[in-house]
This record gives structure tokens, sequence and C-alpha cells, in this order.
């Protein structure tokens, strides 16, 4: 496999194997070949996660079959479990069991849920400061922003809460390199670029190759390969509206993570159909709400 | 993991063929330096333009090529990316590559599906599912009927307008779950329940409150269908109607029909549902220490009923009118829900009956306190219309034993009760106890029978004499002369019991509905009767038949054609019947009286009233019904016998000469009221005198004897 490597990575990559060297961290391939392979280990440490997202794919699939298999990770069943009685889906308190906890997230936050965990992200010490909060952010404001977009809401969220692992899985494989890195940059454009310089990728593509090695549908890492694009090229009109959706998340999340900062033309990204009162709308209301989805995710 | 499981040897060769047979490319790449097609299906080779032999050993690099990311061929994961095959013969076609491994082989299974089928395919689904959801959305955007749509959960991904109107919110409020805070938090519960179902793939429906924008409260019915989305799970799609007007409409009629309109107590039906509901409860009397009676409470729940009728009410609606005895009914309702305890319960049976419900009550004396402060509080003076009234009433006790089986067999205690304290004098309560429901028993036993004698003759008919007591009008003394009239009085003889007394069993067929077939059974025999001594006594037949009627059947529109059919059945004119009906029964109601009486005068019959004197007759009314006879009560005659004056007598007397009727005097046993009443100048009068009671062939004999003694006048008059 090792010869197999793909003709376009990136510039300045070197085989690992052929190089016969240690661990280079300014290598970008190394920490992703790093990457993909601890998520090759996963199937292994969390089997049921990896059959969950195996099964989610079934379109036949029922919630008391997945349930059923839930049941033999008692982690990933637990934060299942407070999820679907957090407020964001309006039942608090009231989900008992575990196929109604799958049949009120949905399967896709499951698949969600379950790839979080099959990725070994838990709670705060394992991802890095305000990760949580920010992807709750953006998977709630991606919600909200779905129905005037007319994307699907449920697959907003999802994307919005996913869209970040690349980055939790950077935190864990590189920590010391990548926590001065975050360090070292103010906003989403220059970690993005500073994530290119160092590992010759961003988070977001390293969250669309995950959610492919894991076999989303292809229209989400796609999205999210749209979204990497982004600025230097502008989602196009057709068939990228769930990219813009994720994007304008993106921003409602910056808006709150760093009220001071310069404010993003939502109305050029969105094609007019979003302005800065509908961003500082969800900037108000957002947080509340993703504050509950964080206590259930960390527990 | 199911992709590990091996397929059984037989099923190789199949499972060769059917990748073979595949539409599309397949690939089997051997590790190695480089990697290396190891075979391929025709739809590959079709692809690669060669054969499956010359491709067998060909680099895979020759062939394919790849965009960017990791490695293609990845020795435990699933690869899928764009790339595009190049054929032997220089064309190129764009593929969607999925390269699986091949567990515990240094192999991989790669496919490649054009490009354009795969994107084609997935867009032409998706457009299909956007264009249907499209469609879907516009429909129930000009729905009328709110309508509602999930995502997860219970967030909902559109509302129509409609619901939006509903609520008085707009669309966007009310998405996610902004929709939630708007229902009754009681109701919470039930909603979720009901998303639950629909979540989990069954229909299901509930009726909740929707608080508005306005402040308002709307009743909604929510009725949830699932919904399932292929790779996303289940959701709901819904439709929310406003049924706020008609369940409150409903509530209303539910109320009505369960309460009285007057007194707004709990009616008949709503006592029935009430006490089977009492009498389900367990009892408490163990805990209490209580000790029941031998027959009641013993082994029923701690419940007793009291059974209230207000004496003497009719006389208050008649003398001060109907809005005066609903008045009265309003005070007597007020006052009894004052003095029940919390937990009992006051309800109207109808008319003026009360039913007490109480509960806690373990025996007969804490029902009989109960019993003493409910009656004490209805006694109690009230005014009615500027009329300070005295109301009584009397009651019955009767608590839950064994022996009752439901509502009804509770209530009958209770109501025999009260017909007992009835019987005692009213204004008091009675507690229902063995010798009371005897009485009770007795009297339904008697009841059955009656019915059997009406139906099989049993009941039979006597006939009693009435004479002339005046001269012969013509002077003409030796002629004979026909007997004026003969009554006919019911008579039954109990085949265990006995002769039962008319007073008993005419009142027993008033109060049980018998009193129509009584007076039509009456009929018949006495116009047959009749007919028979036409025949046989020629012009001594008795020139009259006097029947009497019940009150009740005054208001009975098919009197009329009983009698006539009576009369026409057996030959009799009308003009030889006559309908004796009493005093009282005319002054309970005049107008109706009257107009029964014109009907009867009209068919040829005459009318007679009886008793008269003992009533409170209006003379005004007298002078106006269409009467010929009166008759004088017999305590009336009884008062010559003793050496009264008979001022009373005399007064009828005159009363009725002067108003043109004739008097007929009752109840004559002594020669000496005879010669009184012929000196008043009473025209006609009965007694044992003359004759007791005689049966038809008697009264026959009776009439040729007295015809066979001369002088008529001297046989007429004892004196």
């Amino acid at each position: 496999m090792s010869v197999w490597r793909d003709a376009t990575t990136l510039p300045g990559s070197v085989d690992p194997v052929a190089d016969g060297g240690p661990w280079d961290a300014g290598r970008g391939v190394v920490v992703l070949e790093e990457l993909l392979a601890r998520l090759d280990q996963v199937p292994a440490q969390r089997p049921v996660a990896h059959q969950i997202v195996r099964m989610t794919r079934d379109d036949d699939m029922s919630a008391r079959r997945l349930a059923a298999v839930l049941g033999a990770d008692a982690p990933l069943t637990a934060r299942l479990m407070r999820l679907a009685n957090s407020a964001y889906y309006g039942l608090s308190g009231r989900v008992r069991t575990v196929p109604f906890a799958v049949t009120v997230l949905g399967f896709t936050t499951v698949r969600s849920l379950a790839l979080a965990a099959a990725a070994g992200l838990g709670a705060h010490d394992t991802v890095p400061p305000g990760f949580w909060h920010r992807s709750a952010c953006t998977a709630v404001a991606a919600a909200e922003l779905a129905r005037p977009l007319k994307v699907n809401a449920p697959d907003a969220f999802c994307l919005g809460l996913l869209v970040g692992i690349g980055q939790a899985l950077l935190h864990r494989v590189d920590h010391d390199a990548y926590v001065e890195l975050l360090d070292a940059t103010t906003d989403r454009v220059s970690l993005l670029e500073a994530e290119r310089a160092r590992y010759g990728a961003s988070h977001v593509s390293v969250s669309a190759t995950a959610l492919s090695a894991w076999a989303f549908p292809p229209d989400m890492p796609a999205t999210l390969r749209v979204v990497d694009r982004w600025p230097a090229s502008r989602p196009t009109e057709n068939g990228e509206t769930a990219a813009v959706c994720l994007l304008l998340a993106g921003a409602v999340a910056e808006r709150i993570a760093d009220p001071t900062g310069p404010p993003q033309d939502v109305r050029h990204l969105s094609g007019g159909r979003i302005g800065p009162d509908d961003v500082a709308s969800l900037v108000r209301r957002v947080p509340a709400m993703a504050a509950d989805l964080v206590r259930a995710v960390t527990g | 993991m199911s992709g590990t499981d091996a397929p059984p040897e037989d099923c190789r060769e199949a499972l060769q063929h059917a990748a073979a047979m595949s539409d599309s490319a397949l690939l089997l790449v051997r590790d190695g330096e480089p990697p290396s097609i190891a075979w391929l299906n025709p739809a590959a080779a079709d692809l690669l333009a060669r054969d499956t032999t010359s491709a067998a050993g060909v680099p895979l690099a020759a062939v394919l090529t790849w965009s960017a990311g990791a490695p293609l061929l990845h020795q435990v994961r699933t690869q899928r990316r764009p790339g595009v095959l190049t054929g032997a013969d220089g064309s190129a076609h764009a593929v969607e590559i999925t390269a699986h491994p091949v567990p515990g082989q240094a192999m991989w299974a790669v496919t490649a599906v054009p490009e354009h089928d795969a994107v084609g395919r997935g867009r032409a689904h998706a457009e299909a599912a956007e264009a249907a959801e499209h469609r879907f959305l516009a429909l129930t955007e000009q729905n009328p009927v709110p309508t509602v749509l999930s995502d997860v959960g219970m967030r909902l991904a559109h509302v129509n307008d409609a619901f939006a109107r509903l609520t008085g919110l707009p669309v966007g409020s009310l998405l996610g779950t902004g929709w939630l805070r708007l229902v009754d938090p009681d109701d919470l519960d039930a909603v979720i329940d009901c998303a639950r179902q629909a979540l989990e793939g069954t229909h299901a429906d509930v009726v909740v409150g929707f608080s508005t924008v306005d402040g308002g409260r709307r009743l909604v019915h929510l009725r949830l269908a699932p919904a399932h989305t292929p790779g996303h799970g289940p959701s709901f799609v819904g439709t929310a109607e406003d049924v706020t007007e008609r369940l409150v409409f409903e509530q209303q009629l539910a109320y009505q029909a369960r309460h009285d309109a007057l007194t707004g107590l709990p009616n008949r039906a709503a006592l029935f549902e009430q006490l089977q509901q009492s009498l389900a409860r367990p009892t408490a009397m163990a805990g209490n220490g209580g000790t029941p009676t031998p027959t009641a409470g013993a082994g029923g729940p701690d419940v007793a009923v009291l059974f209230l009728d207000l004496d003497n009410f009719k006389t208050i609606n008649d003398s001060l009118g109907h809005d005066a005895g609903d008045s009265m009914l309003v005070e007597v309702a007020r006052r009894l829900r004052g003095a029940v305890r919390d937990g009992d319960v006051v309800t109207r049976m109808g008319g003026d009956e009360f039913v007490v419900v109480c509960h806690g009550v373990v025996d007969d004396a804490e029902a009989e306190v109960l019993a003493r402060r409910v009656l004490d509080v209805c006694t109690r003076p009230l005014t009615v219309n500027d009329v300070l009234v005295h109301p009584s009433a009397s009651m019955g006790v009767a608590r839950a034993g064994a022996g009752h089986g439901g509502a009804q067999d509770l209530l009958r205690d209770a109501d025999i009760a009260m017909y007992d304290a009835k019987a005692r004098g009213k204004n008091r309560f009675a507690v229902c106890d063995e010798r009371s429901r005897d009485v009770a028993r007795d009297t339904l036993q008697l009841l059955a029978d009656l019915r059997v004698a009406i139906d099989s003759g049993q009941v039979t008919v006597a006939y009693q004499p009435v004479v002339h007591l005046g001269p012969v009008p013509d002077g003409d003394e030796s002629a004979p002369r026909p007997l004026p009239a003969v009554e006919a009085l019911a008579r039954w003889e109990h085949p265990t019991r006995g002769p039962v007394p008319p007073t008993e069993f005419v009142a027993l067929a008033e109060g049980h509905q018998l009193i129509t077939s009584l007076t039509a059974h009456v009929l018949d025999v006495a116009c047959a009767q009749m007919a028979r001594w036409r025949e046989d006594l020629g012009p001594l037949a008795p020139a009259r038949l006097n029947v009497n009627l019940s009150a009740l059947q005054l208001g009975d529109p098919r009197l009329l054609g009983t009698v006539t059919q009576a009369l026409e059945r057996h030959g009799v004119p009308a003009t030889g019947l006559c309908l004796e009906i009493t005093e009282s029964a005319i002054m309970a109601d005049p107008v109706a009286s009257r107009d029964t009486l014109v009907s009867l005068r009209r068919a040829g019959i005459s009318v007679a009233i009886d008793d008269f004197g003992v009533g409170y007759s209006s003379l005004a009314y007298l002078q106006h019904l269409p009467v010929d006879h009166l008759k004088i009560d017999r305590s009336f005659v009884a008062e010559l016998a003793t050496g009264g004056e008979g001022v009373v007598a005399a007064a009828v007397i005159s009363l009725a000469r002067a108003l043109g009727l004739s008097a007929v005097a009752e109840g004559v046993e002594e020669p000496v009221q005879a010669a009184r009443l012929r000196q008043l100048g009473c025209e006609l009068g009965q007694g044992w005198l003359w004759a007791r009671a005689l049966t038809g062939d008697e009264l026959g004999d009776w009439v040729r004897a007295r015809s066979d003694r001369a002088e008529p006048a001297t046989a007429e008059d004892p004196s």
C-alpha cells in the first residue's frame, strides 16, 4: 500500500515508509496518515460505534435495531440519551428508552455522535478549548438557517457538529504544535492557512476525509470540501447551498465566540437570502440552545 | 460485521456468475509492486476495451487515475473517489471508484461506476425528492387546515400559514421546538406521547390546549402520521385542527345532559353514574368499626342515599304558580348543597325529588344524623312570591349493602323508605328496613297479580241500584217505574288474599299505569251486562249505567274512543251511560277536565260529579262544567241519620236544582235519611237501605222482585 500514495498528495509530502524516517510534524502527509491510521483502529477499539455508522447507511434500518446494537457501548448510549433529553429536542427528561432516543435524534445525528465517539472525542481534555461549544453553536445555527436556505435541517445540524472534527483530530495527534498553532491565529481564515501550511490540509479537509472514510453520504464530505475552498472559491448557486448554510453557521459561531471581530458579509455569501439582522438574531438565541447540547455531549 | 460471513461452498459459482453479469464494472486487484489486475468482469472489460485474459496482470495505474486524497488502495478501509478509466483504445471514462479491501487477502475489489450514472442517478433522485417536497409544501401551504411537518424528534421543519394563524405567531417562531411552548403544560406529556407513537410508526391523535399570542386558549385536535426519510430515520406529519367551538359546544351538551337546567344540580343520569362509581369503591367500614345492620350496609361500600320528596309541592304549584314552585326548588337545591359534607353529591331526580349520595357512612346512626340535618334545612320557612311558605319533605334513607346489585337497587330501597315516611304522616324520614322492604315487595307482587287479574277477568263488576226518591212525575203511581240507574263497582277476589278493597287496587292501578286497562275492562263488562238487562228486563232494565273514571283519565285523549267502542260493541246507547268523576279530579285541572267532559257530552254520555262537597269546587267553574248530576258525598248523608240538620246536603241539593242538575245521595242506609232527603228535594239515592252491590244476575232478580211488589212509591219509600 505504501507506494499507492495519492498522486495529488499535498506538496512537500514525503512517504514516511520510503523515507524510513521518524515522525515529522513538518510534513503534513505524515500527520494525515497518522489520523487515518487512528481511524483505522476504531473498528477494533469502538466496534459498536463503527457498526452504528455502517447500520445508519441502511435505508431500512429501524431505531429498535440500532438501539439493540447501541446497548453494548454504554458511554455512547449515555451520550445519546443525554442529547435526546436536551431542551433542543423539546423532550427534556422524557426520553427513557434507547429506541426512542434514536428516534428523537434521527439517524444522521446518531451517526455523527458515533463518529465522534469512534474518533475518540470525549470530554474537554481531549479537544481544543471551546471545541464543543463552537461545534454546538455551528450545529444549532446551521439547523436554524436550514429552512430559509431550503436545505435539510438534520443534515445541516450534523455537518455543523462535525465540521470541526478534523480540528479535534489534529489536536489529539499533534497536540503541542496544534495548540501553538491555535494560539498564534486569530480568525478562521488565518487558522485554515496555518493548518494548510503545517499539515498540507485544513481541519475542514480532514473532517471531510474522516466523513468519507466512514462512508457518510457522499454529499456531506462534498459539502465540507466546498466549505474548505471558501473564500478562495465561492459556493455555486446550484447544489452547494448546504455549504452556504454551513459557512453562515460558522460565521454565527465565530460572532458568538468573538463579538468584537469583523463582521462577515453574510448577505453576499448567501446571495441576499440572509442579512445581518438574521445573524444578530441567531447570535442572541443560539448560545442558550448550544449550551444545553454541550452539556449533553460532554456529560 | 456481516461482511465477514463466508458464503456456502455451493454459492461461490453463483457469486462469480453474479459478478460477471453485473452492469457495474468490477476489477479484482492483487497487491504487489505494482498492484495489478487479477480479474475483471465483462462490464469492466468493455470500458477498458480489453478482454478478461489480456487484462490480467496489467498494473492498475496503467488503466486508472484518480484525484487527490489518501491512497486509493487502503488495507483496511474502503475508499471512494472520482477517477478516470483509460481504455486500450485510448478512450477515457470518468468514473466514481470504490475500493474495498478483501479481508484476509492482499487484494481489493474495485468498482467503477460511470460518473454521469452516479451523479445523474443521485441528482435525479434528489430532484425528484425535491419536486415532491415542493409539491407537498405547496399543498400544505394552501391548506386551510393547520399542518406541521417534523424533521427530527419533536422539532418541526415546516408549519403552514394556517398553523401560524391558529397561534397568532409567525412561522419562524414555531419551528424547531418553538411550537411546544404553546402547548398547555398539563398537556405536554400527551403531545409527546402522541409524537412518540407517530415516530414509532403508528398513527396517533390527541386533543390538547394551545395558548395563542393574544392570551387566548384553543383546543386543538392533533393528528400525527408517521413519515420516514431514508437514511435520516422517522419523522411525522400532522394536522392541528382547531376544535374549540365544537368541543365547547359538546361539553355544553354533555353538561346539559347531566345537569338539571333549573337548579344546576346533577340530574338523574348523572346520579346513576355517580352512584355506580360510589358503589364500586372499596368499603372503609371495617376500619371505622361500624356495626352494620343485617339488611343494610353489611358487606357493601360506605354509601348512603337520602331520597327526598317535597310534601304537597303540587299545592304550591297550583296555588302560587309554577314560577313559585321553581323558585322553591332552586332554594331547596341551594340549601341541600349547603347542608351536605364535602364529597357528598346532591342531585335532582326530577319534579320535587332530590337524592343525596353520601360517602363514608358506616352505620344507620350516622345516616340518620345526615338525614335529620338535611331535613332540617329543607323545612325552614321561605318566602315565595311574597308568601311565607313552610315547606316539608319526606325522606327515605338507604345504606348500600351486599344485597344491592347496583344503583337501581339502592335507589329503590331509598324510594321505598321515602314512601314509608309519607305513609307515616310526611315531614319525616324513614330508614329502609326489612319491614318497609317487605311492604314494598308485597305491593309489587300485588301489582303483578292485578295485571293478571285484569287480563284474565278476575276483576269483576258489582252493581248498586240508584232509586227514585221523589214522587212519580206524571202521577201514575201504578205504572212500573224503571230503575233510574245502577253504579258499576269493580271488585277483585284475589285467589289467595281474598277480596282486595277497591281503594287499594284502584290506587295501585293509578300508580302503575294500569288504570286505563282497569277502566276499559269495567266498561266492557258493565256494558255487556247492561245489554243483557235491556234484553232480559225490557222496560224494567236500568235506564242508565254509572261507571267511575279515574282523575288520571281526564287527560287521556283515548278516553272517548275507549268509551264509545265499549258502547258500540254491546249495542248500548250513549244516553245509557253516565261517567262519574270525583270533584277533586275535576278541580285539579278544571280547564282540561271541561274539554274532556264536553266531548263526552257531545257523544251523548252524561256526567256526574262524585263525592261532591268534600273538595274545593269553585262555583264559578261549576256552573260552566258540562255535568248532569251531583252525587252528595256519603259523609253529609250520614249526618242525617244522627239527627243532624244536613245543612251541606241541603245546600248541595239546592245548588243542583239551581244549576238544573239532578242530585244523587250516596250511602243511604236508614229510612230516616231517605225521608229527609226526599223532604229536601233530592231526586235520587243509593245505599244499603235499598241494596248492597249485587251481581248482574242478582240485580235482575232484585229489579223483578221490586216490580212484583205493588206500590213502587212504597217500595222506594221505606218510611
